[in-house]
């Protein structure tokens, strides 16, 4: 009888449900892809369905059930977060407590009820989970795990060692003190959205310089040990409002109203914010064990830029999705690997962990949705197959690019994508105006042939996920020009023939067409609406987007013929 | 002396029954009822109880800042795991 273990992280944001079968992932995906609500935080129902009906079982068929996080010290966190903010707190308190008393503050016979689970109930803890995920998918024996987000139930930021033996904690820094935080502050005091915009925040550092160094020290002092403090003052927990207190407007000065022009100020507080992310990074680097590789997870690992100057120091791994999300695969490999240690052998660490884990579409799903949404397609093979779409995209066309199974994780890595010549700068004008409506100052990431990358980047490297941010030759800059940010970087995504084979092969053709073997990779969705999913979801997304073709499967769909 | 103990056993009946009527009435009314009986009941504890608690919190002492050592290698223990907490 194969074993079942199902991990769900959920109620914060990202809500997720992986699924693994005597230790391998048979299907994981984020709520949001099937719900259609961006970072949907809700209980991951239509997520756990698709993972079991992927396995072919229902709810009492899995053996344990594994929630990322510990319910009661997140309950006391909250609790404690609202009583030190009375009486501002009373909406979060109300709201809160009353989704608790829905009968979550008993989450295992809720999820019994709900879900119709039989088999065990467990908990890990939220940072576990993280770091679970981090070094069961790396390709380490031994590693240090930092694990920097938000806040988890009270850990914020916390360092694990991992080896044959397990996983086990060896120190942490408790909530508020949060370089998650941190950043959010900054975030909501640029005009941005808390939780959803960080990544904006790390664009805009690139246009400023360092001249708020002696704030951001203020707000964010060092101690001993690789340790930090963020300055309660600086910081308005309990309300609905953003997180930015009168004090830091005071420090920093007004703060930016949302849509409001960005202006020198604000691109140097970005910068300077970021130089103090990285500086603490370093610093907690710097004391760890010096002969062991890293990994790295929680949200503050999206940081790419961050986790290049990491990635210098001594080899990193960061997983595909290090938020919360990814935290369900880490929960479900907690309970599969970690449970009731050492009585499982832990797993072989060679094979290369792929990120197309989520559902994938027949030929004949994604010819029915072509029908229904009134698009004519054409079989791609008579066409030319991918080589006609390499020409395309070498022409200047914007095309929507659908194959296989869906990435995990908030990037498209040529499963859910959007592809574009990266020659051309205009490109990014174009992208932006007609489809993904982005801040101008916000960089389209580049997939580029593998056994290429050193060519074009300083200091390249396999970076299949787009993980980190390394600086583009020079010489090499024009070739990409769409892709390359302000200060001379790109998120770079590397991609060898076992990553995404077959958007490997189109960059060969788009190589053998244009002599440059990238192109602008970006995630196949419109503003404000989570990644496709579904052959149906492309198709509406490629008619509200304005793309000038979609390739649906073997299908060609063209811009023409909407 | 008879009397007197009689009496507040015949008033805690009361309340008693007092309070199942209410509980009754409770349990047949609609969700928005329970609901808002439920947000009415939390402003009040909201009110009544967290300045008491937020007093307590800020006589507490502070923890000292960075990092703290975790020695903690039954975290993975099943019965561990078991726990919400
Ligand atoms: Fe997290």
């Amino acid at each position: 009888m194969p074993c079942h273990v199902l991990g769900i992280s959920a109620f914060y944001h990202d809500s997720a449900a992986c699924l693994l079968r005597d230790g391998e992932i048979v299907l994981a995906v984020e709520e949001e892809r099937l719900s259609r609500i961006k970072h949907d935080h809700a209980y991951p129902e239509r997520a756990i369905a698709a993972c079991l009906a992927a396995a072919g079982i229902t709810a009492a068929d899995v053996d344990t059930v594994v929630f990322y996080e510990k319910t009661l010290p997140k309950l006391e966190r909250q609790l404690e977060t609202w009583i030190l903010t009375f009486p501002r707190s009373l909406g979060a308190f109300v709201r809160g407590m009353s989704r608790y008393l829905d009968g979550r503050i008993d989450l295992r016979r809720w999820l019994e009820r709900r879900g119709g689970f039989r088999g065990e109930i467990l908990f890990s803890e939220h940072h576990l989970s993280h770091a679970a995920f981090a070094f069961f998918s790396s390709p380490y024996e031994r590693a240090a795990v930092l694990v920097a987000d938000g806040v988890g139930e009270w850990a914020t930021t916390s360092v694990w060692l991992a080896g044959p033996d397990g996983i086990v904690p060896e120190r942490e820094i408790l909530f508020p003190d949060s370089l998650g935080l941190f950043y959010s502050i900054i975030t909501a005091h640029l005009g941005f959205r808390v939780n959803e915009d960080e990544y904006k925040v790390m664009g805009l550092a690139a246009y400023g310089k360092d001249s708020f160094g002696g704030e951001m020290a203020s707000i964010l002092p060092f101690c001993e040990g690789g340790g930090f403090v963020l300055k309660r003052r600086y910081l308005r927990l309990g309300g609905r409002e953003r997180m930015a207190s009168p004090a830091l407007d005071a420090l920093l000065g007004p703060p930016r109203a949302p849509g409001a022009p960005i202006e020198d100020r604000h691109r140097d507080i970005a910068h300077s914010a970021q130089a103090r992310l990285e500086q603490a990074l370093l610093r907690i680097e710097a004391t760890l064990p010096p002969d062991l590789p890293l990994c790295m997870a929680g949200g503050v690992a999206l940081n790419g830029a961050a986790n290049a100057r990491l990635a210098r120091r001594r080899p990193l791994f960061v997983p595909f999705a290090p938020g919360d999300s990814g935290a369900a695969i880490g929960a479900a490999y907690v309970g599969h690997w970690l449970a009731g240690s050492p009585a499982t052998p832990l797993p072989a660490r060679s094979a290369r962990i792929s990120p197309r884990l989520g559902p994938s579409f027949s030929a004949d799903a994604c010819a029915a949705a072509c029908a229904a949404a009134g698009l004519r397609a054409r079989p791609l093979h008579e066409l030319g197959g991918d080589p006609f779409v390499a020409e395309q995209l070498a022409r200047g066309r914007i095309i929507g690019w659908f194959d296989g199974a869906m990435e995990f994780g908030p990037r498209a890595l040529g499963g859910r994508s959007i592809l574009a010549d990266p020659r051309d700068p205009a490109v990014r004008d174009t992208l932006n105006a007609r489809v993904k409506h982005r801040e101008p100052f916000r960089p389209f990431a580049p997939a580029m042939l593998e056994q290429r990358a050193t060519d074009y980047f300083e200091g390249a490297h396999p970076v299949p996920w787009m993980t980190e941010i390394l600086p583009v030759r020079p010489e090499r800059r024009a070739d990409i020009a769409a892709a390359v940010h302000v200060d001379g970087t790109a998120r770079l995504q590397t991609v060898g023939p076992h990553d995404a084979p077959r958007l490997h092969g189109l960059l060969r053709a788009f190589e053998a067409c244009t002599g440059v073997p990238a192109v602008i990779n970006t995630s196949f969705n419109v503003a404000g609406e989570p990644i496709v999913c579904s052959p149906e979801d492309a198709c509406r997304c490629f008619r509200a987007a304005g793309l000038d073709a979609l390739v649906l499967g073997d299908l060609w769909i063209a811009g023409a013929d909407r | 002396m008879e009397g007197s103990c009689k009496l507040p056993a015949v008033a805690s009946q009361r309340v008693k029954l007092r309070l199942a009527g209410l509980l009754a009435r409770v349990r047949r009314a609609s969700d928005a009822v329970r609901r808002a009986l439920v947000l009415a009941l939390l402003v009040v504890v909201y009110a009544l109880v967290l300045p008491w608690f937020a007093l307590a919190l800020r006589l507490r002492a502070r923890r000292s800042p960075g990092f703290r050592a975790r020695q903690d290698p039954a975290i993975t223990a099943l019965e561990r795991l078991r726990l919400p907490h």
